[in-house]
């Protein structure tokens, strides 16, 4: 579903990816772990098509079509997903507004009906069940005034009602209590299925305890250096990243 | 200096004070008014772009206009379209002025407080002459300004408010000022004075409103006193013709531990010039003074502001947001005074500035003059069009850039809408923020 071949990456002139490869297919969970500035995040934001990243180099098709020409918008509307780590404040905007527009517009895009209003409102209110979130939520501005938990439970909730078919989370866990982390991860789950593909992006293993990943991917400065099972998680959970590194820098792998 | 005169001969301030006895005479200290302030008028040089308080506003336009002073011209406010403006919250506090005078036969005031006293000025003059001669042209002066002496030889029927000691009214009151629309190139003079005693607590929505687009001066004073205690949430909104000219003056005095809550939206007119002043003159005063500015097409929208901190322990705030879009132009002057003896002022001001397109013009001038040494102030200016992660982050969400701009455009005007709390305002204001951003229907179930 999802192919990243030999992808390197920019921002102001420094290289952030220095030639990712990875492959997701539909109903696979993939997990991309990595020490802080191992450009995780980075590689999320250029596939979905963040303006501030260059790409120098390689190819990211999703499903056999090269994206990277494609605006934000464009990506989006093909199925692609991200869940932001900071997920921005839109004030004066509603949320359930919002929501509809994005969901309307996708739906447009893919030749499939779109919701009115009330129509919308049902709809969104079994997708609030997911993630167990406060309704009232719906009526405020789009992430304005929300708690670190609350935002994340947002962009779960886009990811239920926008119903992509590849999704990116982009340390989704972090600013998340137990609890909370539970709930949402459960949403999660629900959500994917065998027609979806998932990367989950995120520094710790802990995550990992309720979305249990098909593969799991170390990426240290730009580069994916080791991949493996979910056992790969706990190994770093224990030893840390540094091991990674400089076991490959013996071996002459990396540098 | 002759040839000053002789060019100010030949404008239609000069053509309208030779019309000036055909006024309804008055007499006693609203004559003495009148008549200082035709003087004064004769005096003060219209301004031009060389005077620094109108660097950015060239008034040559109106210049070369010529206006009929109201009371020279007929026409009746259409009353069809006049309901389509009603708030159902205050449809027994409203007053309505057409073309800058009171009209009685369409306000009605039955669900005020039996003890507020909501009268014409010239009645006033005459039941409590004590209290106009201390209150009116007492709250707003402007050396070398000529628009308020305008205001003071012409203006009839003017509203005088009281609101004494303790009342409460929970209604908002609601001033409509109409300007018609089969007339055309009149000049139009509403004044309003209001005066709240001790601990009293009300709202009063300001509402100027075009019912055509026809060409027309609208030149409002309303001058403002709080004492003691008192709390007032004051709402002005100006949707003048968009081929109109508005130059307005509010003049407000505050006593000690009053509160001024202010909020200013502009979006008719062709050109406007909206001027306030706060003179904050007792301790432990809150004052606000926000503004919103949206403009395009030729429009061109000017804001002074002053925020005279005179004593200690005062709070202000001010967030003046503009959206310019096409080749519209805005102007921003906010001036925060505080005076030597206004130790911990607490003062915040912000001029935050849209830009659509490339022809629009933003000038903003946030001043800060400190003469205290122990105050807590900021102020800032920002112009520029949408962060790229609000807008990434929208785009990510299959929003197109022309929908993207839509939402953030209308948000960012909607901080200060949702601060409004009559619903019926709130949403008509929402709406034409809509139109501005051309978000059309599908925005108008947000607030």
């Amino acid at each position: 579903m999802l192919e990243i071949k030999n992808l390197h990456a920019n921002v102001e002139g420094t290289e952030i990816l220095k030639g990712i490869n990875l492959t997701v297919n539909a109903g696979e969970i993939h997990a991309i772990m990595g020490p802080n500035g191992s450009g995780k995040s980075t590689l999320a934001k250029v596939i979905a098509g963040h303006p501030a990243y260059e790409v120098t180099e390689g190819e990211v098709l999703f499903e056999g079509q090269n994206i990277l020409e494609l605006d934000p918008e464009e990506r989006a509307r093909l199925g692609l997903f991200l869940a932001f780590q900071y997920p921005v404040e839109v004030p004066g905007v509603s949320n359930s507004t919002f929501l509809r527009q994005a969901y309307n517009t996708i739906q447009e895009a893919q030749g499939k009906e779109d919701l009115d209003p009330l129509e919308f409102d049902d709809y969104v209110h079994e997708k609030l069940k997911l993630v167990d979130m406060d309704p009232e939520l719906l009526k405020r501005s789009v992430n304005a005034g929300f708690s670190g938990g609350e935002k994340k439970r947002n962009e779960i909730l886009q990811m239920a009602v926008l119903n992509p078919k590849m999704s990116i989370l982009d340390e989704t866990d972090s600013g998340l209590d137990i609890d909370a982390l539970r709930e949402v991860a459960n949403g999660i789950n629900k959500i994917a299925d065998e027609n979806k593909g998932v990367i989950v992006v995120t520094h710790y293993q802990r995550l990992l305890n309720y979305i249990i990943p098909d593969f799991v991917h170390v990426m240290v400065k730009g580069r994916i250096l080791k991949s493996g099972d979910k056992e790969l998680a706990l190994e770093l959970e224990e030893r840390g990243y540094d091991w990674i590194d400089e076991e490959l820098q013996v071996n002459g792998e990396a540098k | 200096m002759n040839t000053v005169v002789d060019q100010k001969e030949k404008t239609f301030i000069t053509d309208l004070l030779e019309l000036r006895e055909k006024q309804t005479p008055v007499s006693g200290f609203l004559h003495d008014f009148r008549v200082n302030a035709a003087k004064k008028l004769r005096e003060i040089p219209l301004p031009t772009t060389r005077d620094e308080e109108w660097k950015y506003t060239n008034l040559r336009s109106l210049y070369r206009e010529s206006f009929d002073p109201f009371f020279n011209i007929d026409d009746e406010a259409d009353t069809e379209k006049l309901k389509k403006w009603l708030l159902p919250e205050a449809s027994e506090s409203l007053i309505v002025f057409v073309n800058g005078t009171y009209n009685e036969g369409l306000s009605s005031v039955h669900e005020l407080p039996e003890n507020v006293i909501l009268s014409s000025i010239e009645s006033a003059a005459n039941d409590y002459p004590e209290v106009i001669e201390k209150e009116l042209g007492k709250h707003i002066s402007l050396e070398d300004d000529p628009f308020i002496p305008l205001n003071n030889t012409f203006w009839e029927n003017g509203i005088f408010l009281h609101v004494p000691k303790d009342t409460k009214i929970d209604k908002p009151i609601h001033f409509l000022f109409l300007s018609t629309e089969n007339a055309d190139h009149y000049l139009s003079v509403p004044r309003v004075l209001i005066v709240a005693e001790p601990f009293s607590k009300f709202t009063v929505l300001e509402d100027y409103l075009g019912l055509g687009q026809n060409v027309y001066l609208n030149c409002p004073v309303t001058e403002v006193n709080l004492k003691e205690g008192s709390k007032m949430l004051h709402i002005r909104t100006q949707r003048e013709s968009r081929q109109a000219y508005h130059i307005s003056r509010v003049g407000t005095t505050l006593e000690k531990t009053s509160n001024y809550e202010s909020y200013s939206i502009q979006l008719g007119s062709k050109i406007s010039r909206n001027d306030v002043w706060a003179s904050l003159n007792g301790e432990q005063i809150d004052c606000t003074l926000d503004g919103l500015v949206l403009i395009n097409g030729k429009q061109h929208s000017d804001t002074h502001t002053m925020m005279d901190h005179q004593m200690p322990y005062c709070t202000s705030h001010q967030l003046h947001k503009c959206i310019i879009d096409e080749d519209a132009h805005s102007v921003f002057n906010g001036k925060i005074y505080v005076r030597k003896g206004a130790q911990k002022t607490d003062s915040f001001q912000e001029n935050r500035n849209l830009l659509l397109s490339d022809n629009g013009t933003v000038d903003t001038k946030p001043q800060l003059e400190i003469y205290a040494d122990d105050v807590k102030c900021s102020h800032g200016a920002t112009v520029g069009q949408f962060e790229d992660d609000e807008v990434f982050y929208l785009k990510s969400r299959g929003l197109d850039d022309d929908k993207t701009k839509e939402l953030l455009s209308y948000g960012f005007a909607l901080q200060i809408i949702e601060q409004i709390p009559v619903e019926s305002l709130r949403k008509q204001l929402s709406e034409a923020v809509a139109r501005f951003t051309k978000s059309g229907e599908e925005v108008t179930d947000m607030a």
